[in-house]
């Protein structure tokens, strides 16, 4: 699957202030319902925490993938933002995560979605890559490099 | 985690010391700006007077980021509007009460996300009344406690003359017992924990904590100790709360008195109870007791408001020839105080109430929670998620698993079967996981353990 179709430019913010764990997925769900009024972001909401619950999405060097299965969705739907300042998200390493990339799949989620997530993952292992994200200034910069992924 | 608590009173005090010494940012919310002041100087935590409903001292007391809520002020309605508030303004995602009035616990309907949005109602009341009612189900046990809706227990024994296993080695007890099965998940002796091995030989007063299926609960339980008649006369003091909700649940099956010295409440005592007896007294009073046949008591159970009546009573009501005596004991210092002397089992509200909490504060998918040993212990049943991809745990044998020494995995309940580990039993995904840790400081790789990989969908 191509990123440029999970992926819309006012699906990325940048310089986002949230000062937790909470606020961050509340905004990332809040972005969802503002794309896609289909949607609950309360809804969005609770299925983010619930997944968190069973095990933190924060990957190592200040990077989440907080991601869950949405109800009626069709199609997979990713947010990125970064933040303006690090959240305590119980990563792995305990860094503070600055940058994040949210996915939620279709309810019978697939070996696809998976690959998606794999992908994510390697994308944001590379220093330069987060490098670019986190110095980023304008949305387009960012929506070039991630549907390239 | 973030978690707000509403209520500086005795249970919010208690929660917020515990909560506070395992890295929770913590915040506590009360009108009494003395009692956060008491609270403040002993413990490292945020305080905000106010009223814990109202939507601005929420917003003061950080609600917005706050993970969890728990509201445990006095007043049942304060603290069912404050999880509303929360719930529509914040979204805080965990929200517990808690609910004393039995008139709002029977409708359960009432605390659904589109009614009275709470997550987790607590009762201290409820769970004290039950710790105690599985006391007396088991005459001998120094702590029974339940996992996966009971059908596990964890029991607690001391090792006592006339048990068959005394003297001999732990693996005897297959030789012993071949069709039933257990684990024996740590030693106390002297009070020091051992780490139980196959050639450990079980000593007079070892306190011997076993994982068993319920239904074999009282024969593991005979192999350590002569187990005595069960019993039969109870004698309650303090007609309060948790006296006599354990009046009811006990009078059908057992002979039960109950003194009250209020007799208004008393009384009411005696309207509400069927088969109760209800004595108006003092509990201490040497001559009520006597009359009282305090002799021919099996179980003499101190359950007032205060500490000092509670253990007045139960010395003198053992003094007076009653087999067994529970006392309640708020003050962690007298539960010191009274665990080896005369009184048999000290009962302490706040470790019995702790653990439901505690499940929700504890990261993985944790059903259960009992704080043991003054806190230094732990016992958890978590659900295993995923694959031998995504969890550390599912796929793989026991023996396999990293386990800190001191941690034992006892049990697993699969599909509502329960199934005592041994090296070679794999856990499979949904796995109702019970384990036990003899130094609670290592339930942070515990939770590591059962929380799924970043690529669990």
């Amino acid at each position: 699957m191509k990123f440029n179709n999970l992926l819309k430019l006012d699906q990325i913010r940048l310089n986002i202030t949230a000062g937790s764990k909470k606020k961050v997925l509340q905004v990332i769900s809040d972005i969802v319902a503002e794309n896609y009024p289909e949607y609950n972001a309360n809804k969005i909401f609770e299925l983010l925490i619930e997944r968190e619950r069973l095990g933190s999405t924060g990957i190592a060097h200040g990077v989440a993938l907080p991601h869950g299965r949405l109800p009626d969705c069709q199609e997979p739907i990713g947010i990125f933002i970064s933040l303006a300042e690090g959240v305590d998200f119980d990563a792995i390493d305990q860094e503070p995560v600055k940058l994040l990339f949210a996915l939620l799949v279709p309810e019978n989620s697939t070996q696809e979605h998976l690959e998606i997530l794999a992908r994510l993952a390697d994308f944001f292992r590379q220093d330069k890559n987060r490098q670019i994200l986190e110095n980023a200034t304008s949305p387009e910069t960012v929506y070039n490099l991630l549907i390239n992924i | 985690m973030k978690i707000l608590i509403l209520g500086a009173g005795q249970v919010g005090s208690s929660l917020a010391e515990n909560l506070a010494s395992e890295d929770n940012d913590i915040t506590v919310v009360d009108v009494d700006g003395r009692r956060l002041g008491v609270l403040q100087d002993r413990l490292d935590i945020r305080t905000v007077r106010g009223k814990g409903s109202h939507p601005d001292v929420l917003l003061k007391a950080g609600c917005d980021d706050a993970d969890m809520l728990i509201a445990v002020t006095n007043s049942d309605e304060t603290n069912m509007i404050a999880c509303q508030v929360a719930y529509t303004i914040f979204h805080t995602p965990t929200k517990i009460a808690r609910v004393r009035s039995n008139q709002y616990q029977i409708h359960p309907e009432l605390f659904t996300h589109d009614a009275l949005p709470v997550d987790v109602l607590i009762s201290p009341e409820q769970l004290v009344t039950d710790y105690i009612k599985r006391l007396i189900e088991y005459p001998g046990a120094l702590q029974v406690l339940d996992f996966a809706g009971g059908q596990v227990q964890l029991v607690a024994v001391r090792a006592f003359k006339g048990g068959p296993l005394l003297g001999h080695e732990l693996q005897e007890i297959r030789k012993h017992m071949p069709n039933i099965d257990t684990r024996v998940a740590a030693i106390y002796r002297k009070g020091r924990p051992i780490i139980p091995k196959g050639d450990t030989i079980i000593e007079e007063n070892d306190e011997v904590f076993f994982i068993v299926d319920r239904r074999n609960t009282r024969k593991v339980m005979s192999e350590l100790r002569r187990v005595g008649k069960p019993f039969k006369r109870i004698m309650i003091a303090g007609g309060g709360n948790i006296g006599q909700r354990l009046a009811r649940t006990l009078e059908g099956r057992l002979h039960v008195k109950i003194i009250e010295h209020n007799p208004a409440n008393a009384r009411m005592l005696s309207e509400e109870l069927e088969k109760t007896i209800v004595l108006l007294g003092d509990v201490s009073d040497e001559e009520l007791l006597i009359e009282e046949n305090i002799e021919g008591t099996d179980v003499f159970c101190a359950l007032t408001n205060d500490d000092e009546a509670n253990i007045m009573s139960a010395l003198l009501a053992k003094r007076l020839g009653a087999r067994k005596v529970m006392a309640l004991i708020n003050r962690a210092a007298y539960v010191d105080l009274v665990e080896s002397g005369e009184i048999d089992i000290a009962i302490s509200p706040q470790e019995a109430t702790i653990g439901s909490l505690l499940a929700h504060v504890r990261r993985g998918d944790v059903e259960m929670v009992h704080s043991l040993r003054k806190g230094a212990a732990e016992a958890i049943e978590a659900i295993a998620h995923g694959d031998k991809k995504t969890s550390k745990v599912v796929g793989r044998a026991v023996e396999d698993i990293p386990l800190l020494p001191g941690t034992t995995i006892g049990a697993i309940v699969r599909n509502g079967e329960v199934i005592i580990v041994h090296h070679d039993t794999v856990i499979e995904s949904d796995d109702h996981v019970i384990l036990f840790l003899v130094d609670k400081r290592h339930i942070i790789d515990v939770e590591r353990l059962f929380q799924v990989a970043v690529t669990f969908i």
